[in-house]
């Protein structure tokens, strides 16, 4: 999609001079202001430690922040029901016997979804990002790419209009990430949703998404992937010594 | 004297039903506090209840509803103290555990003579209650099992996950609260059956073995209550059969079916 096509659908994340410290003086992210258009893919690429979780915490009220954020025009807090989301990191006690099922069940919070309805709606979750065999499988015996998959079910399980995932291919390997963001940005075309996603996987990020988002602390760049993507702004972001290498 | 005999003293049919719902309360609650890993909070606010039994004691009120509300008002204190100071929940805890045996003996001193409340308290005398002892447990116990039985989704969702659930809109800082209070609860009943020193023997081991056996969230839930109250009536009549402390026998009983039944699994 090119840029001022882009540029002129309205946008469902406005991010205006957001800083984030921890601990009062270590910064995260200074000053970064862009939006993500409705409808839209947007990746954030940096290095690690670049402050692109920061943001997407600030976003979902993880974290505390200076500037604004606006999500579909109002405050974040009131779009909290609209939004799935996927951590980087899903830390769980895994002697504890909990079953995708009921894992899945008990994401059920807030719904309007009559409970005699729920059990077709979380198996119609599970098939459409290829986790419907593991349902009587307990969460401790999943591998990374099947647990990533479950979060991506109970992402979507609400129907959100704003899908966020950070770093969804860690843990996974190559061949898993791949058909992993297949599945992902197949359902987000599908049902027009606006995604941002953090992530390391340059080449998906250049075949699948809208806008590419570049963050060192501060933004550094912004734009169509073609035109982001190149060495030299990749040498910016990343240091010269990076280069883009295509998995096979 | 034999099973039977011991069967028909009142004060042993008390123990029984005071027994039963404790271990049923315990069970449920401490399928939640492994949940939470919240097992030192629990050893700390079972430490610290024996302040508000000191209380309740010198302000002349029933040191079991002063033990409740002390617990009560700490289980809720801390999480905002750690919200709202640098001190970690660690912190807190070490602090609150050291300070809050020392007040209570502090505070029974000024009672006069030898006060058998507070030994009651640390290796519990659950045949010592009375009728107006269980009526009180009875009435917690039922206010916590409909609790568990009507939130037990939206308890669960929680405690497995806070961030998800905070995003759904849930307020996560009532349905924490409500979790501290309940614990609480859940741990001073607890002491009066086994102590506060071994309540987490009643907490804690339960859902532990019932674990191993368990293959779902369901069948863990189903699981602890029985097992808890098989535990209690077996430490229970044991003790009385062979007439060693009640308390004590409980906490070794369950630990030792804890450990066969964790080598069993193994095998």
């Amino acid at each position: 999609m090119k840029t001022s096509s882009l540029k002129q659908k309205s946008a469902a994340v406005s991010f205006s001079d957001v800083s984030v410290t921890y601990g009062g003086d270590k910064l995260a992210t200074e000053n970064v202001s862009f939006t993500v258009p409705a409808g839209s893919l947007t990746v954030l690429i940096g290095p690690n430690g670049s402050g692109k979780s920061s943001l997407l915490k600030s976003l979902l009220g993880i974290v505390d922040y200076t500037g604004q954020i606006q999500i579909f025009g109002q405050e974040p807090r009131k779009s909290y029901p609209q939004i799935g989301y996927v951590p980087q990191r899903f830390s769980f006690d895994p002697t504890i016997p909990i079953t995708i099922q009921e894992f899945l069940s008990i994401s059920f919070l807030h719904c309007d979804t009559p409970v005699a309805q729920r059990p077709e709606l979380l198996m119609k979750s599970l098939q459409e990002f290829g986790a419907l065999e593991l349902v009587t499988k307990q969460l401790s015996q999943l591998s990374g790419g099947q647990l990533q998959r479950v979060l991506l079910a109970r992402a979507f399980l609400h129907q959100p209009r704003l899908v966020i995932l950070d770093e969804p291919e860690t843990g996974i390997d190559v061949e898993g990430g791949k058909s992993f963001y297949e599945l992902l940005f197949r359902q987000v075309k599908q049902a027009g949703l606006t995604a941002i996603i953090a992530s390391h996987e340059l080449e998906i990020v250049s075949k699948y998404a809208d806008q590419v988002v570049c963050i060192n602390k501060q933004l550094l760049c912004s734009g169509a992937p073609k035109q982001i993507l190149s060495s030299k702004n990749l040498a910016s972001v990343f240091g010269s010594h990076v280069g883009m290498y295509v998995h096979h | 004297m034999s099973i039977i005999e011991v069967l028909a003293l009142p004060f042993f049919q008390r123990a029984i039903i005071g027994g039963i719902v404790v271990a049923i309360i315990s069970g449920l609650m401490g399928v939640f506090m492994v949940l939470k890993k919240s097992t030192f909070f629990g050893e700390t606010i079972a430490h610290a209840s024996l302040t508000g039994v000191a209380i309740g004691l010198l302000l002349g009120f029933e040191p079991l509803l002063g033990a409740i509300l002390f617990a009560v008002f700490l289980s809720l204190s801390l999480p905002w103290l750690e919200k709202n100071t640098n001190l970690s929940m660690d912190n807190l805890l070490g602090f609150t555990l050291s300070i809050s045996v020392g007040l209570a003996v502090v505070l029974l001193s000024f009672l006069p003579g030898y006060q058998p409340e507070l030994m009651s308290y640390l290796f519990g005398s659950i045949l010592s209650v009375t009728w107006s002892g269980i009526g009180l447990i009875s009435v917690f116990g039922v206010v916590i099992i409909g609790v568990v039985l009507r939130y037990h989704t939206l308890l669960s969702a929680v405690v497995f996950d806070q961030e998800y659930a905070r995003l759904r809109g849930i307020n996560t800082w009532v349905v924490n609260a409500l979790l501290s209070t309940l614990f609480a609860i859940t741990i001073v009943l607890c002491s009066r059956l086994v102590g506060v020193i071994l309540v987490n023997a009643l907490l804690i081991l339960p859902t532990l073995i019932a674990r191993s056996y368990a293959r779902s969230l369901r069948e863990l839930f189903l699981l602890v209550p029985p097992i808890a109250v098989g535990c209690v009536m077996l430490g229970l009549i044991t003790s009385v059969v062979i007439n060693i402390p009640t308390g004590p026998t409980i906490a070794v009983l369950t630990g030792t079916i804890f450990l066969f039944s964790t080598l069993i699994r193994r095998r």
